[in-house]
């Protein structure tokens, strides 16, 4: 059988970059093929040749063993290539079956009329195909991420497309979430289509994806079979070199109670939730989307209203109920969304990185900044954290996601924070950025640091916590501690969770 | 398309290209624009436009700059905070004929001037409370303030003008000092005291805008206002802040224009000048998203703007055509700032 999508000997040069050196791929109908590559390997660089976005400089494209040639992303959307981005594009006042359709909606009898109950019609049957319960008359704002995605997908099957790519699609799921997204994945490659799954996620695809492909520096570094791979041999053509094995470690006990929250409530949200933060200790926060973990936080600091409870920090020894604004001041809050509230996109990274202990560089009476001390903070940070960048003066906007999240950490660590609070601290990074986070986040906490950890990873959970809370309905159901925290366990709380909701 | 855009600047390849260099260069410095645009025209109206060059010309120019100088400093703290002012103008109007009443009734200068600036600071608190502390869209809040204040004005006045202001007032706001000599020129001509004002209080805006911990929040505000209140940054009292501070060059701003007047009327300061002012400032640089914009690059682009309706008036051509042109400027400037920001 020839191959549904088979892309030959692609190059694509930038200017000074070569980001796609003679890559080959093809995907057979009913098949799933896994890409996978560390940020700037290529992979994006690859679809967006796929998706008439960048002509190739070299190669080319067949489908159905026929060469194509794709000048606009108008021209791949009628061969039959769909994309579900990892940032959904809507309009959040239409409904769902306005947004299937909207650039090819029914027309009615009237010109200039459109025949909603077609459109409606249409885009009921898609979702119905897809077996999901969206209604089409619902107003896409009113959907959840996941719930958006599964429409873009019915978009996808509507317009006929049998060549589906998904770029990191479940980075913003819920594990319930997930596994609803993978189920449609699953129909797909049994309806015939040829699918193109992108993601960080290994278990993804380990579980979801019959071959792979990896990427490094713009090349293909290996391919086959998903059955015929372990797991570290993937990370290990990923990575370019031989990962470590994972250490066994202690878990960390915690010191005095540094931060304390008791019975924070928020109308609808959270329903007195009250935990304790230690000297030294990562606790992590565990729970679904929705459970309360980043609103909690956000409560706290003062950034969402609070309706009641209490917080207590201890401040040099002594513990006393504080302000929002105070906790504020002495927290380093590393938000889950960088480009919306994590940086300052369109500055450089030295005033990025100085923004959090701006009084530090004030001199003299008129409280003028001493640029070159803030320079020079910024230097350092770019040399600890191995920030990949030419210099202090590049735009935080075009690096890397990785980099970008260094350039976060490097803001709050600069401000030598008693308390951090992570929320979804490595989303959208690459596997060795990842590490290196990890590393950094164990070693913070080894230097009295007390860390709050909130994220979907579940490996990073296991990885990094030392002691586990799970949140649920917006209050502390549970508590897991040292050698109780496994995968098998988290994801068991997580599906009790479900279960209650169900 | 963002995607791709993170994913190959991870090799970074020094750009060498010399044009390269020079747009980025531009890029990190908008102020320049303005910068070099003001001197262009001036070099161009000099060589052209007769008595352009002449020294009571110049310092007409100068002295015109005080006129909308204050109110574009207030713009522009305005506008890197994020923010927009459209009441400026107006208040300008309610703050004079309120003064210049109460120093016509008591004769003396400095309860009315007084009584400007507690007009002024009000209108640039109720801008900021309702902007900064309730939350509410800038451009709709100023527009209303805008319309209030005129309303205000013209019923407080009667649509009269008030005349008959003291001369101890009169003379200190629009003096001119240092005459001196020029060329065949028979009457001595001198610095005009407005112009010398919006020059310091551009120079001390302007450094306490690009250099101190001040200026800095006002432009991480602007920036991104979410991830400055997350780093620590009080938004709300920053934003506050540029809105008094905009209400405060408003008050500066009655003063100056009703002694140079001699009067005050509703109508000191007509429409077509706030688009001079957000002109100015947007050829200096601001941006209508916050975060970008210098005092430097504002007071150029209104420079720019000045001597353009100087020469054409000298020049006998009608303002309308004038108008035409500077509307043509501002549009190709702001097409300049979207190229400019890819």
């Amino acid at each position: 059988m020839t191959a549904k999508l088979h892309m030959q000997g692609v190059t694509k040069v930038f200017p000074g970059v070569k980001a796609l050196d003679d890559v080959s791929i093809s995907v057979k109908s009913g098949e799933v093929l896994g890409l996978v590559g560390v940020n700037g390997a290529g992979k994006s660089t690859l679809m967006n040749v796929l998706g008439g976005i960048y002509r190739p400089d070299g190669g080319h494209i067949e489908i159905d063993g026929r060469r194509v040639d794709f000048a606009r992303p108008i021209d791949a959307d009628a061969a039959g290539i769909a994309f579900i981005h990892q940032e959904l594009l809507y309009f959040p006042s239409l409904t769902v079956a306005e947004n299937m359709f909207i650039s090819h909606l029914p027309t009615g009898k009237l010109p200039f009329s459109v025949d909603k109950r077609a459109a409606r019609a249409r885009a009921q049957a898609s979702l119905d195909q897809l077996g999901s319960g969206i209604r089409p008359t619902a107003r896409m704002e009113s959907l959840s991420v996941g719930e958006m995605q599964v429409v873009e997908i019915a978009r996808a099957v509507a317009m006929g497309a049998d060549i589906v790519i998904f770029d990191e699609p479940s980075s913003s799921l819920s594990i319930k979430e997930k596994e609803a997204l993978f189920n449609i994945v699953r129909k797909l490659k049994a309806e015939g289509k040829a699918v193109i799954y992108i993601s960080h996620f290994l278990d993804e695809i380990q579980e979801l994806c019959d071959r792979y492909v990896v990427l490094r520096n713009g090349q293909l570094v290996g391919s086959g079979d998903i059955a015929e791979v372990t797991h570290d041999q993937i990370v290990e053509m990923i990575v370019g070199q031989v990962v470590t094995e994972r250490a066994a470690r202690t878990r960390r006990k915690g010191g005095a109670p540094m931060l304390s929250l008791e019975g924070i409530r928020r109308e609808g949200i959270l329903d007195g939730a009250s935990l304790e933060l230690r000297e030294g200790e990562v606790l992590g926060l565990w729970g679904l989307m929705g459970s309360g973990r980043t609103e909690l936080i956000r409560s706290v600091l003062g950034l969402d209203p609070m309706d009641g409870g209490r917080i207590t920090l201890a401040i040099d020894g002594d513990s006393r109920e504080v302000s929002h604004d105070e906790l504020l001041e002495r927290t380093a809050y590393v938000t889950e969304s960088r480009r919306t509230d994590g940086l300052f996109l369109d500055e450089a990274i030295w005033k990025n990185i100085s923004s959090t202990t701006l009084a530090d560089y004030a001199r003299g009476r008129m409280r003028v900044l001493d640029k070159a001390a803030e320079a020079g903070t910024a230097r350092s940070m770019i040399d600890r954290l191995k920030i990949m960048t030419p210099d202090h003066h590049t735009q935080a906007a075009i690096l890397s996601g990785g980099n970008q999240q260094k350039v976060v950490f490097a803001k709050w660590l600069n401000r030598k924070p008693d308390i951090l609070i992570l929320d979804e601290p490595t989303r959208g990074v690459d596997v060795s950025s990842k590490g290196e986070i990890g590393e950094l986040v164990g070693a913070l906490a080894e230097a009295g640091t007390s860390v709050l950890l909130v994220t979907s990873e579940i490996e990073e959970m296991v990885a990094l916590a030392d002691r586990v809370l799970v949140l649920r309905d917006g209050m502390i159901a549970a508590e897991m501690l040292g050698e109780d925290i496994t995968e098998t366990a988290l994801m068991a709380a997580a599906l009790r969770t479900e279960a209650a909701h169900a | 398309m963002v995607g791709e855009m993170v994913d190959t600047s991870q090799t970074y390849v020094p750009r060498d290209s010399g044009v390269l260099k020079l747009w980025h260069w531009l890029r990190s410095h908008p102020a320049l624009l303005p910068v070099v645009l003001s001197v262009v025209m001036a070099l161009v109206f000099a060589l052209t436009v007769p008595n352009f060059a002449d020294l009571r010309n110049i310092m007409n120019i100068f002295g015109q700059l005080g006129f909308l100088g204050f109110l574009c400093i207030g713009m522009t703290y305005v506008m890197v905070a994020g923010g927009i002012d459209l009441s400026s103008y107006t208040v300008v109007s309610a703050a004079a004929v309120v003064g210049a009443t109460v120093m016509v009734a008591t004769d003396s200068t400095v309860p009315g001037c007084l009584l400007m600036l507690v007009i002024g600071l009000a209108f640039g608190t109720i801008n900021g409370i309702a902007i900064a502390y309730l939350r509410m869209v800038p451009f709709i809040v100023t527009l209303s303030t805008m319309v209030l204040a005129e309303g205000f004005a013209i019923w407080f006045t009667q649509a009269q003008s008030v005349y008959g202001l003291p001369y101890a007032f009169i003379d200190i706001f629009s003096a001119r000092i240092l005459p001196m000599t020029w060329g065949i020129s028979a009457r001595p001509v001198g610095i005009p005291v407005a112009g010398i004002a919006v020059l310091v209080a551009a120079l001390i805006l302007g450094f306490v805008l690009s250099r101190t911990l001040y200026g800095r929040r006002v432009y991480l505000t602007g920036a991104n206002e979410e991830t400055a209140r997350i780093s620590g940054i009080r938004v709300r009292r920053i934003k506050f802040s540029t809105y008094v501070l905009a209400g405060l060059m408003a008050a500066i701003t009655a003063m100056i224009l009703t002694a140079d007047l001699g009067t005050a009327t509703t109508a000191m300061v007509r429409d077509v000048r706030l688009m001079d002012i957000i002109a100015a400032t947007v050829i200096g640089g601001a941006s209508l998203k916050g975060g970008k914009g210098s005092i430097l690059g504002s007071m150029f682009g209104l420079l720019f703007l000045t001597m353009l309706s100087n020469a054409f008036n000298l020049l006998g051509v009608s303002p309308f055509i004038a108008m035409v042109i500077k509307g043509t400027v501002l549009v190709a400037v702001i097409g300049l700032d979207v190229l400019r920001a890819k």
